[in-house]
């Protein structure tokens, strides 16, 4: 503990940082994405579109740092699997950043805030999008901790969103056979529900390199998911 | 035959040759001090010689000796360690260090007689001295200049350059350098090179026949420009001319064992002091 | 800070730099990697005018060193080495107790006040980071240190006298790996107080240390730019090859 830090630790460290600052900040997206849309907020709605620049910015920095880094310290074992893992991180929760502009995007755009809150509750949006919130926090909890115990339940919870995302399909048929006046909307919502289900899936990824970084272990395409 | 047959022939040759050397030296040295010893004893030490040479000591020629070895350091170390220093660190390579070089070469290769008439000619008459202590120790001095030069070189070329280049990179001076790196590590060599001119110098026979060695003289000297009777020179005395040759017989091998023990425990001293300043240079 | 102009050296007939210029930052580290005989470590040599020793060289050309042709007239190499430290590649204590070996630049430079002598050298020892190894055997040989503390006391001695330059040829290639790292970290913690250029064989350890770095191929400067471009992508094809071990 009393040994000092070598510099190389602390570039490590840094990038390390940066990531988690990219992290809030995708949450924070994710989070307002999903106040706008339900609550039909187009100001907030405008402010996640304005914001997804700054993910896309991290994204670059914190890719050409992870090449320096690899340039300069040439990282071997547990450092070498951080900073790939870190690479594929960041590309992921740019992709997530993307999804939450969608969402917001269809705030601002879709016109179809007439869609009672009703069929929303009913389609459970609200509950699919704690649920993938959850999964982006708690996958920030194991990288900070780097406990990787927590995965289980995060892969849990994107059965349980995928679950909840082929409900809402049967819901939504129904509902558009009952209201075809509506069609275009539920099309909308269907997307927005698709994008959040996305989200789950790139969380999931993201467990499998914090899993990859340290515990060394692929969980990449086998069969206990799925 | 074998390859490890061969092996154990070559060394029972080598064994036996090193064995014939370290016999020869025992041999000599045994029979010196079985014919000397018996007339060691302190009288022998500190008398003067009696008796038209026959009788009494040698003690003249022990205060005698020693005189020149210190003069002929006195003369021949600090000449042959500077101009050992010039050569090696300041000449650099060109024409006139090896010029120089062979110079001193050529002047260790001068039979030790010719460095006798030489003393004789320039110390002795043509600047005036007389047969005195100066004039033999200058003669000495010239005679082993050049091993005092060529031990010192080498003992200054065995300091490996980081060294030089280490002190030089701190912002130190040459001379800097050379008196506070260089000579102090190469101290205990040119040590080394002072015992092996010692040894020399005090038995050399030679150089102090015609510039400073008394035949028969039984006070001690007062100064520099008194002649003094020299050891080696009084054993050649004792045993070739003296008056009753049969008689000095053993006054002769008696002064033989003091000349070997004489440059033996200078030997002695120097390497102790060669162990006393190595590890000196090491810890401080 | 440091800055050579159109610099060409010659061993005899032997052409060693050929025309480099370069501007090197104050506080900055500096690399220079190349292969064996590039004229890395004579260019660095200049600096400090090491190869003044070597007989039969020539220089045409300028040197500065804060400011002024340090190969100009008038020039005392003894201060400008006081100036311009340097490191050897093989660690080359003196024969003296581990204090008289940081002492000795102070003493050379006439420097008598026992308190300050103290003083700096601990300061040294320090910064060193070795200090804490040493301060109870102060008076012990430096011979008895390993290889890698006697490396970093030729270091701590070089900054005794508080150069403003400090050359490196090649100081970690005789050490091992964790007394590299230990050495590696110091220069990084050095970069405050000085600006020193290294020549290391060691093309990771250029890239871990340095913030620029110098490609030098057949005497000529091939290269020199800020480290991670060089590393991720160097402009010219040799540089490139040499670097991803594709040279010859």
């Amino acid at each position: 503990m009393n040994k000092p830090m070598k510099h190389t630790e602390k570039e490590l460290l840094m990038l390390k940082d940066e990531v988690s600052n990219m992290w809030q900040l995708v949450l924070s997206q994710l989070e307002k994405a999903k106040q706008a849309y339900l609550n039909d907020d187009v100001e907030l709605a405008r402010e996640v579109v304005s914001r997804e620049k700054r993910v896309n910015t991290f994204e670059l920095k914190i890719d050409s740092d992870c090449e320096n880094y690899i340039a300069l310290f040439a990282p071997v074992a547990i450092d070498l699997r951080l900073v790939l893992s870190l690479i594929k991180i960041s590309s992921t929760l740019e992709r997530i950043g993307d999804f939450a502009e969608g969402i917001a995007r269809h705030v601002i755009s879709d016109g179809c805030g007439s869609l009672t809150k009703a069929l929303k509750e009913e389609l459970k949006i609200e509950i699919m999008f704690d649920t993938v919130i959850s999964m982006l926090s708690d996958s920030f909890v194991a990288l900070e901790s780097e406990n990787t115990k927590l995965s289980g339940r995060i892969m849990q919870k994107d059965e349980q969103v995928d679950a909840l995302y082929h409900e809402a399909i049967d819901t939504l048929a129904e509902y558009v056979a009952s209201n075809p006046s509506h069609s275009r909307c539920v099309l909308e919502t269907l997307v927005v529900m698709r994008k959040i289900e996305r989200v789950g899936d790139h969380c999931s990824n993201i467990v499998e390199e914090i899993v990859f970084y340290i515990d060394a272990k692929i969980l990449k395409h086998s069969k206990s998911r799925e | 035959m074998s390859k490890k047959t061969n092996q154990g022939i070559a060394f029972w040759i080598f064994r036996l040759l090193g064995l014939i050397v370290v016999g020869i030296l025992i041999w000599i040295l045994g029979f010196i001090v079985w014919n000397g010893i018996g007339v060691i004893n302190w009288d022998f030490l500190t008398k003067a010689p009696t008796d038209g040479m026959t009788g009494g000591g040698i003690f003249p020629a022990i205060v005698g000796t020693c005189c020149l070895v210190v003069g002929s350091m006195v003369v021949a170390f600090p000449i042959g360690v500077m101009s050992a220093i010039y050569t090696t660190e300041y000449a650099g390579n060109g024409k006139i260090v090896r010029f120089i070089r062979i110079m001193t070469n050529n002047l260790s290769g001068i039979p030790s007689i010719i460095f006798g008439l030489f003393g004789m000619a320039l110390f002795v008459n043509a600047l005036g001295w007389g047969d005195s202590i100066i004039a033999g120790s200058f003669t000495l001095g010239l005679l082993v200049l050049p091993l005092v030069i060529r031990t010192t070189e080498e003992a200054l070329m065995a300091i490996p350059d980081s060294f030089r280049t280490g002190s030089l990179a701190l912002g130190a001076t040459k001379l800097q350098t050379i008196r506070r790196v260089v000579l102090p590590m190469a101290f205990p060599n040119i040590v080394t090179g002072l015992i092996l001119s010692i040894g020399r110098v005090s038995g050399e026979t030679a150089p102090i026949l015609f510039t400073v060695a008394a035949y028969f003289l039984p006070k001690l000297p007062t100064s520099i420009f008194d002649q003094v009777m020299a050891l080696p020179y009084h054993l050649y005395v004792i045993a070739t001319s003296g008056t009753d040759l049969e008689a000095t017989r053993p006054i002769a091998y008696g002064t033989a064992l003091v000349l070997i023990a004489i440059v033996l425990m200078m030997n002695l001293l120097a390497s102790l002091l060669r162990r006393y300043f190595g590890k000196k240079v090491k810890t401080n | 800070m440091i800055q050579a102009k159109n610099v060409d050296f010659y061993y005899g007939d032997f052409h060693a730099l050929k025309n480099i210029s370069m501007e090197i930052a104050a506080n900055t580290v500096t690399a220079f990697i190349g292969p064996s005989g590039c004229g890395k470590s004579t260019f660095l040599r200049l600096f400090n005018r090491m190869n003044d020793m070597i007989p039969d060289t020539r220089l045409t050309g300028q040197c500065i060193v804060d400011g002024s042709d340090i190969y100009g007239k008038g020039v005392n190499v003894d201060d400008l080495r006081r100036r311009v430290g340097m490191v050897f590649q093989k660690p080359n204590p003196f024969p003296k107790s581990i204090f008289e070996n940081v002492a000795y630049g102070l003493r050379v430079n006439g420097i008598t006040d026992k308190e300050f002598i103290r003083n700096r050298v601990e300061e040294s020892l320090r910064s060193a980071a070795l200090w804490n190894e040493v301060k109870d055997k102060l008076k012990k040989s430096a011979f008895e240190l390993s290889g890698g503390q006697q490396q970093r006391l030729c270091i701590a001695r070089a900054m005794a006298i508080k150069p403003s330059v400090l050359l490196m040829d090649e100081p970690a290639s005789a050490l091992d790996p964790i007394s590299t790292s230990k050495i590696e970290e110091m220069i990084h913690e050095l970069k405050k107080d000085y600006t020193i250029v290294i020549v290391t064989h060691n093309m990771q350890q250029a890239a871990r240390v340095s913030d620029m770095t110098g490609f030098f191929m057949l005497g000529e400067l091939i290269e020199f730019s800020d480290t991670k471009k060089m590393f991720l992508n160097p402009d010219k094809q040799q540089t490139q090859n040499y670097i991803t071990g594709r040279f010859g």
